[in-house]
């Protein structure tokens, strides 16, 4: 099969959709001339009614897909930098997460919301390195991170399919993965994990990019002897319980690496449910390789201290492994 | 007169203007006796702002008022037992006792309507409806009312810049009444006049007398054709007063940020009295039909209310239905307790 890149993979599924749909459009910052490559060439073909640029006003965009889906349309929204999150907040969560349910579920709001450069990319700091989904799940929010070029094209096409808002979180550490894709389109359900790699000794549940530092430490493990499963959470909030507990199951012992801050991050909420409800599963203690609780920081030594790594997964994998 | 306003619809607006103050009236009451729960903000004062914009537009358009735009949810609704059995919490309700008071959503009966009382929230996507609405090519436009306070709120200007950029079909009606809470409009506006806001943005700003439900339509009527025309934005500011406190708990708080002669002053403008005074001291109707007006809305809030009271509770488990249009398994959470 062909190999295409990650970002690549997601413009396809888009511009797939807004063929399929005329109901689809797609709105941003610098959408038309597109500085990710998500919206690239849509303008010429779907013409500035449907692909259009927005003043730099977060909120207003926000709560303008909210009200473009209420009156039937389906947007795409498009977030050059995942800070932009905080901005609009009150629209994210206060409104598109609220309306439906004190409606008395009489509208639907079907609108998409994608981050296309989620975390830290490196050397820029505090303020557009964030991974904002924790926040925006503990809202109410769905939430989708696609770990490989595969994902992020059918995980898209089933967000833009869904009649409630879901956010499409994109790592910037993914964007130029490259991986096989089929041309024609086709959907990745929400709610459904995927073992990336299956193992019998222990699960690392990782999100992201981080299934693929995951898939490299499983790798380096397999050298020595312990048997690493790789599962790949996909698709946050809904979260395949079913597909943790399968896994838990087989291996009795899990790390979770994950690119949210590791307190009251996606993390936690992953191993409340694993000791809340796989307890007796577990032959050693859940561990948690998240980032730390400051901004991250500028200067490489310090940027590397704070940021969940292929090393520190490996040291954690270890401390439950016993050595190996 | 107007010339749109013949004698049916002259009465049909004073019916709405008596029905909206009864209403609101008879809800703090209830809200007093203990049948309605949490905070009430009613517009008592500020009806004619509603009842003259929402009598230039068509049914179909979409209407989006604040949290004390209950006046709003009279007019449009043709059956308030729905919108009592909301406030008492029955599943009878507009919104089957999930929105309450502050959120009534009458989606289905008359397009999009919404009471928000996140303030000011739901002018981005008011403004969002209008760009649906243009994007689809129809002649829908799209009406959001919101306070003095309110204006000041940063999405408010995202949306009056945005709305002119993409021109679009939406009036931004400002209902001012004076009063942020407590804080005075003079105080908390850096501009002269609340218009000249609007015409920052390169769109027009009116203001008229919002206690003159002849003056408000007159202005919403020619805003209408205008904005269905494809003029683009305009501006609405409708200069009005609210007689009763911010929300009901300050009868007990004993503020002093106005006094009772202000009150009584704005009182004499009073729309529900020097409405009618008019169609009576104009011919357009009698004494006798005004009073026939006030006793079938007098009899419609009874009936209202009984309705509301005879509804049922709904099923506890209900809370966590309606959350999400496409269902997962495991979502909404609850715990196991």
């Amino acid at each position: 099969m062909r190999e295409i890149r990650y970002l690549q993979a997601t413009a396809e599924a888009l511009n797939k959709e807004m063929e399929l749909d005329g109901n689809v459009i797609v709105f941003g910052e610098d959408v038309r001339e597109s500085l990710r490559g998500v919206t690239k060439g849509l303008v010429g073909i779907y013409g500035e009614n449907r692909v259009i640029d927005f003043p730099i006003s977060e909120q207003g965009m926000i709560g303008c897909g909210i009200g473009c889906a209420i009156s039937g349309l389906r947007p795409v929204i498009e977030f050059q930098i995942n800070e932009f999150t905080f901005f609009a907040f009150e629209q994210l969560v206060l409104q598109s997460q609220k309306l439906r349910f004190y409606s008395g579920g009489k509208i639907k709001i079907p609108m998409t919301f994608v981050v296309p450069g989620s975390g830290a990319r490196g050397g820029i700091s505090g303020q557009h390195s964030d991974n904002p989904y924790s926040f925006l799940i503990h809202g109410g929010m769905k939430v989708v991170i696609p770990s490989c070029a595969y994902d992020a094209k059918g995980l898209l096409v089933s967000a833009i399919r869904d009649d409630d808002p879901v956010a499409v979180f994109l790592p910037t550490r993914a964007l130029a993965d490259k991986g096989e894709v089929p041309e024609e389109q086709y959907a990745v359900p929400l709610g459904k994990a995927d073992i990336k790699r299956e193992g019998s000794d222990m699960t690392v549940v990782a999100t992201g990019h981080l299934v693929g530092v995951a898939l490299s430490a499983a790798k380096k493990f397999e050298e020595e002897g312990v048997s690493v499963e790789v599962f790949d959470v996909r698709s946050l909030r809904p979260f395949d319980k079913e597909a943790l507990e399968k896994s838990i199951t087989k291996t009795g012992r899990v790390v979770i690496i994950d690119d949210s801050p590791i307190t009251c991050g996606f993390s936690n909420f992953v191993s409340a449910i694993i000791v809340e409800e796989f307890f007796s599963c577990l032959k050693a203690p859940v561990k948690i390789v998240a980032r730390a609780d400051v901004p991250v920081p500028f200067s490489q030594p310090l940027e590397d201290y704070v940021l969940p790594s292929e090393e520190k997964l490996i040291n954690a994998i270890k401390q439950i492994t016993g050595g190996a | 007169m107007h010339k749109d306003l013949d004698k049916k619809k002259c009465m049909d607006m004073f019916r709405q203007l008596y029905l909206t103050r009864r209403y609101s009236e008879t809800v703090v009451e209830l809200g007093d006796k203990g049948f309605i729960r949490g905070p009430l903000h009613p517009g008592i004062g500020m009806e004619a702002v509603c009842v003259g914009v929402l009598n230039a537009t068509n049914d179909d358009d979409y209407i989006g008022v604040s949290h004390r735009g209950q006046a709003a949810s009279v007019v449009r609704n043709s059956d308030i037992g729905l919108l009592f059995a909301e406030q008492f919490g029955k599943k009878q309700g507009c919104n089957h006792g999930k929105g309450g008071t502050m959120h009534f959503n009458l989606f289905n009966e008359k397009r999009f309507f919404e009471l928000d009382s996140e303030v000011a929230g739901k002018v981005p996507i008011f403004t969002g409806v209008a760009l649906g609405c243009k994007i689809k090519g129809l002649k829908q436009i799209s009406v959001v009312f919101y306070g003095d306070g309110a204006m000041s709120e940063g999405w408010v200007h995202e949306s009056m810049n945005l709305a002119k950029t993409l021109e679009l079909p939406i009036i931004f009606v400002v209902e001012n009444n004076q009063y942020a809470v407590t804080t005075k409009v003079e105080y908390s506006c850096s501009a002269k006049h609340l218009s000249d806001r609007a015409k920052a943005y390169g769109f027009e700003g009116i203001e008229v007398d919002g206690m003159d439900v002849e003056k408000i339509y007159e202005a919403a009527k020619d805003s209408v054709l205008k904005v269905r025309s494809g003029s683009g934005p305009i501006n609405i500011v409708a200069n009005s007063y609210r007689f009763c406190g911010h929300f009901t708990a300050e009868r007990i708080l004993n503020l002093k940020y106005r006094s009772n002669e202000e009150i009584e002053e704005w009182q004499k403008r009073d729309p529900v009295s020097t409405w009618p005074d008019r169609l009576v001291r104009e011919k357009i109707c009698t004494s006798q039909e005004i009073e026939a007006i006030k006793a079938a809305a007098e009899q419609e809030l009874v009936l209202a209310v009984e309705f509301a009271k005879a509804g049922d509770l709904p099923e506890p488990q209900d809370g966590l239905k309606d959350m999400y249009a496409t269902e997962y398994a495991g979502i909404p959470r609850k715990g196991w307790f």
